[in-house]
């Protein structure tokens, strides 16, 4: 008989499999771990064998580095001590495929090459328990690593079955006198309350039975979001209830004797966030998770040192902060700027032009600031658009000229960035050359992004001879139309003006976006004025 | 914004120790950390000393801060100016009197002060030739300034196999004074930082990987072809280096495709993967003549994952560079990647580890080397003469030790060269030696190998040389020579 390793979609530890069924002589557990790609990780966090199960693991290089995995006897360090012994080898490492003569080395793979893959069989130890995976070629194990959790399904609850309630509660209401909406039997003895994916407003009644090894004192622990309630041969014994996160762990100890006590859990989620995570421990037994979702008081430590708050970056006082990276649609030369009263901006210095605007919170560095950085890092705040594409001034040699289209990290082929200077605000003036002449783009924020009539007021000086059909895109959309005040509306939440300058509205082809264009006939100024409406 | 250092006791005691004679069996070069102010986060990426003897440190945060009082003896008088921010992982910086120069991912930039207040507010774009895709990978390490007057950059490839778009895995040379930015070398694989010697010749390191069996310290000899060919489709939209040069085959050796490939220039000095680090990052010339110890117009080269600097010895031989590797400090509290040498003696070193673990433990270091002025008993230099090597030692050895042919032992050995990532040591040839001269000032021996192995490092080991009086065992008894060339032949 063969165990496909299922994915469990649990919320909070969503790279997990699970094959714990219960072990029989002729079983095979079957698991595929990949790396993942530039991240210096397995994808798969974590995944459960019943003791003495045949392991037959898939791992799968999709990395552009050789890796291996190493599974190591039981320890709670991620398999770091191995790890060490492996960078000890560092004379032989690489011929011994970075497998160090360590006692606790149960199982390896050899040195996969980029796109390989191999597969490793293995026999799960009888001890239950928790076995780290990870890679031994030195530098990779702080973060490429993962755990084996070897559990003994007799912990787990025998004929466990559900009854799913809908409704909107504040506290749990009383399931008996209500008609379940569905119920059905859970055959992996654990609690999940995810698998009818509902996500909002609903209520579970689990029920089921554990099997009590000895007499002795037995540990719950039960942490949930929103309510919960646990009865044991129907008497209360811890209570959790009320609309809450699930930070608190609650436990209770019971004296129980040899045999079996009959369980029954109550649960409901209003909405939002949703866990529910119970385990239980007993004289002979550590704690056993009895849920699908872990607690992350339970979960290795994180592996990185990326911080669940993230790193908003903000203007400091008065003064604008500055963020060059690669930021979501404004490319791998991005410049975000975000200034003091909630307006933000993001250049594209590919492209050569204005990208983003957006209110509210400037941007996350921690995709950027933590492991190796990989990505487009989006914005932090809202309503953001891109006023216009491509590059900012263009030739059209006649009226009906396309306004070139370039992706983000495509190079504008005739402008020219020249760098930015600040002002005393820390305020940057974007310059850039090309078509004869040489801009100055520098946007100031009016007004507070909580109240109405916000704007970005750009301010565009251009120098020396413009070459002749010159244009600077102000802004692009389709929805775009003249409007009250001199401003253009569009049917998003932002409008946008020109002063000082003519400026020309043209639709770009059949079905195109409506373009405002300024002609740039003379060395000048003047001021595009992007307001979001409320 | 200017942050003073509040060291504490623990860091004030450090440095006071640190500070006192001391050195003993360790050698006369103490690590020690330079205070650095609370909230500071400082990914070190690149380091340059400025003429006013402040250190400037950029990061891969974006930051570049000026430290006044780093080599100082007060942790007190230490202090740290944030002169830059918001900048794209800071890979290289360069003083020159009009501005401090550094190379970040997009491109060279010239900061100014315009208005005296001691933070950057003018950012020129000096040359942004390159393409970026937004893979993590496509780094930008960038030098000082060169004799000429140029900062030279050096490409990553996109990932380790490939060169998605222009000009990865290229090395280019910026004037910015002619405003000229031209394309110097390829073959490029994933730089770790480069570094000039008293020479001017420009250097860089390269990653073990694809078509690096080991890492090394390569010589970016202009129009060169530095060994993996994911980049030669370039050649397509530039004809600086002219001619496409034929791949080199996978599977095949260095010493054969260079005989292929008319612009190949072999690592100068391989640092044998696992054995001297695995990740070398950033080079530095001693050109202090004299005030950092013996080691004249050598090259330091920081390690990444084993948080060590190691000490090169270059010469060159028909043309080519050449020479050995040695250990020269462990014990750094991060992965190194940056070096600077101030003229007063001080060594300067950082890094993190984000991203690559490293043995130092600690997320990131900016620590100080300082050499107390005893001499190390070390191998100074090992020259290579046509049927074998010549020794130069520090201090005096012992007559009868040198003298000894069992006080030395080597082998050799190669690495394939090919596209899959890296390689064993392979070729393997234990060569006889002999011990031909000591000479009367003990401190030259020289030394009949049989056979000298081109293409092949010589990895020497000197267990039973004793220093003249005394009977010191080498600090280092290690050392790797990188044949390319035999002289004479």
């Amino acid at each position: 008989m063969i165990v496909a390793a299922m994915m469990v979609a649990a919320g909070l530890l969503a790279n997990e499999s699970s094959a714990a069924e219960p072990a029989a002589g002729d079983e095979v557990a079957e698991i595929t771990i990949r790396t993942l790609s530039a991240q210096m990780k397995y994808d798969l966090e974590a995944f459960r064998v019943a003791p003495g199960t045949r392991v037959r693991l898939l791992f799968d290089n999709q990395d552009m580095m050789i890796h291996n995995l190493i599974v190591c006897d039981a320890g709670d360090d991620k398999g770091m001590e191995v790890a060490l012994a492996a960078w000890e080898l560092a004379e032989e490492g690489f011929e011994r495929a970075w497998i160090p003569d360590h006692p606790r080395v149960l199982a390896a793979s050899s040195l996969l090459q980029p796109n390989t893959s191999e597969v490793i069989e293995f026999t799960a130890p009888e001890t239950p328990g928790i076995y780290p995976y990870v890679c031994t070629i030195p530098g990779h194990a702080m973060l490429m690593h993962g755990e084996m959790r070897v559990e003994d399904p007799g912990r787990l609850f025998e004929e466990l079955r559900f009854e799913l309630h809908l409704g909107n509660w504040q506290r749990l209401p009383d399931f008996d006198a209500m008609e379940p909406h569905r119920s059905g039997e859970l055959h992996e003895g654990r609690l999940d309350i995810l698998m009818e994916g509902h996500a909002n407003e609903f209520g579970l009644r689990f029920s089921g039975r554990l099997q009590i090894p000895e007499d002795g004192d037995y540990t719950f622990f039960l942490a949930s979001d929103d309510g919960s309630r646990l009865y044991l041969d129907g008497g209360e014994i811890i209570d959790n209830d009320g609309v809450h996160n699930a930070d608190e762990v609650k436990q209770a100890t019971v004296p129980l004797q040899a045999g079996q006590v009959d369980v029954r859990l109550d649960y409901f989620e209003r909405r939002g966030d949703k866990l529910l995570f119970m385990a239980w421990q007993g004289p002979s037994f550590g704690e056993t998770i009895l849920s699908t979702d872990i607690h992350p008081s339970r979960q290795a430590a994180a592996s990185s040192d990326e911080d669940p708050a993230g790193m908003p970056l903000m203007a400091d006082g008065d003064e604008a902060v500055i963020y060059r990276n690669f930021i979501r649609d404004a490319g791998s030369r991005a410049i975000g700027v975000g200034y003091s009263n909630g307006v933000n901006q993001a250049f594209n210095a590919n492209t050569v032009n204005l990208a983003l605007l957006w209110r509210g919170a400037f941007i996350d560095a921690q995709r950027h600031w933590s492991g190796r950085g990989q990505g487009f890092q989006g914005v932090l705040g809202y309503e953001a658009f891109a006023p216009a594409p491509g590059p900012a001034l263009h030739v059209l040699e006649s009226p009906d000229d396309e306004w070139p289209a370039i992706n983000g990290n495509d190079r504008s082929q005739h402008l020219r960035f020249l760098g930015y200077e600040l002002d005393e605000l820390r305020r940057p003036t974007f310059r850039y050359q090309g078509h004869g002449v040489v801009v100055r783009d520098k946007i100031e924020p009016r007004g507070h992004f909580s109240e109405p009539g916000l704007e970005a007021v750009r301010l565009v000086v251009i120098e020396g001879e413009p070459a002749p059909g010159l244009h600077l895109i102000a802004a692009a959309d389709a929805t775009l139309v003249a409007g009250d005040g001199g401003y253009h509306e569009t049917d998003h939440h932002w409008q946008v003006k020109v002063e000082g300058a003519e400026a020309i509205l043209r639709r770009q082809g059949e079905g195109g976006d409506q373009q405002l264009l300024v002609p740039v006939t003379a060395p000048g100024e003047f001021r595009i004025i992007y307001r979001w409406i409320h | 914004m200017r942050l003073a250092c509040n060291p504490g006791p623990l860091l004030a005691a450090v440095f006071c120790l640190a500070a006192g004679p001391a050195a003993g069996d360790d050698g006369p070069y103490v690590i020690e950390p330079v205070p650095v102010p609370d909230g500071v986060v400082l990914e070190v990426g690149a380091l340059e000393l400025l003429p006013d003897g402040r250190l400037a440190v950029g990061t891969r945060r974006g930051e570049v801060w000026l430290v006044t009082g780093a080599g100082g003896d007060d942790p007190d008088q230490v202090a740290f100016d944030l002169h830059a921010s918001g900048l794209h992982e800071i890979l290289g910086l360069a003083w020159r009197e009009d501005g401090l120069y550094l190379t970040q991912r997009p491109e060279l930039t010239r900061l100014r002060d315009l208005n005296g207040d001691g933070r950057a507010d003018a950012f020129d774009t000096v040359s942004d030739f390159w393409h970026i895709n937004g893979d993590y990978h496509e780094y930008a390490f960038g030098s000082r300034f060169t004799p000429d007057g140029e900062i030279w950059v050096t490409l990553c490839l996109t990932g380790s196999f490939n060169s998605h778009v222009p000009f990865r895995g290229w090395a280019a040379r910026i004037d910015p004074d002619k405003g000229t930015t031209t394309p110097v070398a390829h073959g490029i694989r994933s730089p770790g930082g480069m570094g000039i010697n008293a020479a001017g010749d420009v250097f860089y390191c390269d990653n073990q990987g694809p078509w690096n069996g080991s890492s090394a310290l390569k010589h970016l000899q202009p129009g060169s072809f530095q060994g993996h060919p994911a980049g030669n489709r370039w050649f397509e939209i530039t004809d600086a280096l002219g001619e496409r040069p034929p791949d080199p085959e996978s599977g095949s050796r260095i010493e054969d495709q260079r005989r292929r490939i008319p612009n190949f220039v072999p690592p100068a000095v391989v640092l044998p993967h696992g054995k001297l680090g695995q990740s070398p990052t950033g080079i530095v010339c001693d050109l202090t003549d004299g005030a950092f110890g013996p080691f004249k117009e050598q090259l330091f080269v920081a390690e990444q994952t084993h948080s060590q600097v190691q000490r090169v010895f270059l010469e060159q031989v028909n043309g080519v560079y050449q020479g050995a590797a040695f250990p020269f400090l462990s014990g750094f509290a991060s992965g190194n990647t940056a070096v600077a040498l101030g003229a007063d003696g001080v060594l300067y070193v950082g890094g993190s580890d984000r991203g690559w673990g490293a043995r130092g433990g600690r997320r990131w270091n900016l620590e100080r080397v300082r050499w107390d002025g005893g001499t190390p008993f070390e191998v100074l230099e090992m020259r290579v003469r046509p049927d074998g090597f010549e020794l130069v030692f520090t201090e005096p050895v012992e007559h009868d030790s040198a003298a000894d042919a069992a006080s030395y032992h080597m082998e050799a050995y190669t690495y394939i060269y090919r596209s899959e990532y890296g390689s064993p040591e392979v070729d393997q040839v234990e060569p006889g030696l002999e011990v031909l001269e000591v000479s009367d000032d003990g401190r030259r021996v020289v030394l009949k190998v049989e056979p000298m192995t081109r293409g092949h490092v010589h990895d020497l080991r000197l267990p039973g040389i004793r220093a003249a009086g005394d009977g010191r065992a080498l600090l280092n008894p290690r050392a790797w020579y990188t044949l390319n060339e035999i002289p004479g032949t």
